[in-house]
């Protein structure tokens, strides 16, 4: 799944927010010791919006050494979306990413 | 000039032909004729049917293309305060999942905001995508 965020800039147009590409993913898999991201660009599906205006996503990690759904982590990327006075940012920028509990298969 | 046209019907020379004697020429053309006729009529009645087959077909095609053109709803994509929604216009070409996303207000229909869409499948459909309104979200001049 890949996700877009729109905005409401100054002008009252709704504009995009970039999500981080190249950076993103390298970053991603640096912090995350994955050697590829299950969807791609590493956009997961958006979870919710935090209070503070961030963005939380969720993304599962793709390893192509160890292939099977049992194995993947799950990560949320929190993305910061908008700047000063509540402004669109060109392209979002990567607050933080952390490891998600993996739920095990019985629940 | 040649004066053959002047000269009266008899006299020409078609007319002075005649089938053999022991040929009947009259019931064999009259056949030969209804022939044609039935020929045609079955020639006339395919063309019809194809043609009728044709219509009906275009007819429906238009009808679908007609009804895949019309800009539909994104499921559950109205804002927590009810004032904008999320519309898809169909485009692109025929077979491809496509369309403008269009960010309208509920009450006035004003369009506040587009995006390209594209995705897997043969047309855009409502639940096409998911959207996750900011709790904040509006749509100024809605």
């Amino acid at each position: 799944m890949t996700a877009a965020v729109y905005a409401l800039n100054a002008k009252h147009q709704w504009v995009e927010v970039k999500l981080p590409t190249d950076a993103y993913v390298e970053t991603i898999k640096r912090l995350s010791h994955v050697s590829d991201l299950r969807s791609g660009k590493g956009y997961g599906s958006p979870k919710k919006w935090l209070a503070d205006g961030r963005l939380l996503l969720e993304f599962c990690s793709r390893d192509i050494f160890y292939e099977g759904e049992e194995l993947e982590k799950a990560f949320a990327i929190c993305l910061q979306v908008t700047g000063k006075s509540d402004a669109p940012l060109r392209v979002a920028r990567i607050v933080s990413i952390r490891l998600e509990p993996r739920q095990s298969p019985s629940n | 000039m040649s004066t053959d046209a002047l000269k009266p019907l008899k006299s020409r020379k078609f007319h002075k032909r005649r089938p053999p004697s022991s040929f009947p020429a009259q019931p064999l053309l009259d056949l030969h004729c209804s022939m044609k006729v039935h020929r045609l009529f079955q020639i006339f009645a395919m063309m019809r049917l194809i043609g009728g087959s044709a219509f009906l077909f275009m007819v429906t095609f238009r009808a679908i293309a007609a009804a895949d053109d019309r800009p539909f709803a994104i499921e559950n994509s109205r804002s927590p305060d009810g004032q904008i929604e999320i519309w898809m216009q169909p485009a692109g070409d025929e077979g491809m999942a496509a369309g403008i996303a269009q960010i309208r207000g509920v009450k006035s229909s004003a369009v506040s905001g587009t995006f390209a869409w594209s995705g897997f499948g043969v047309r855009a459909m409502p639940d096409a995508f998911k959207v996750l309104w900011r709790s904040d979200s509006r749509s100024i001049g809605s």
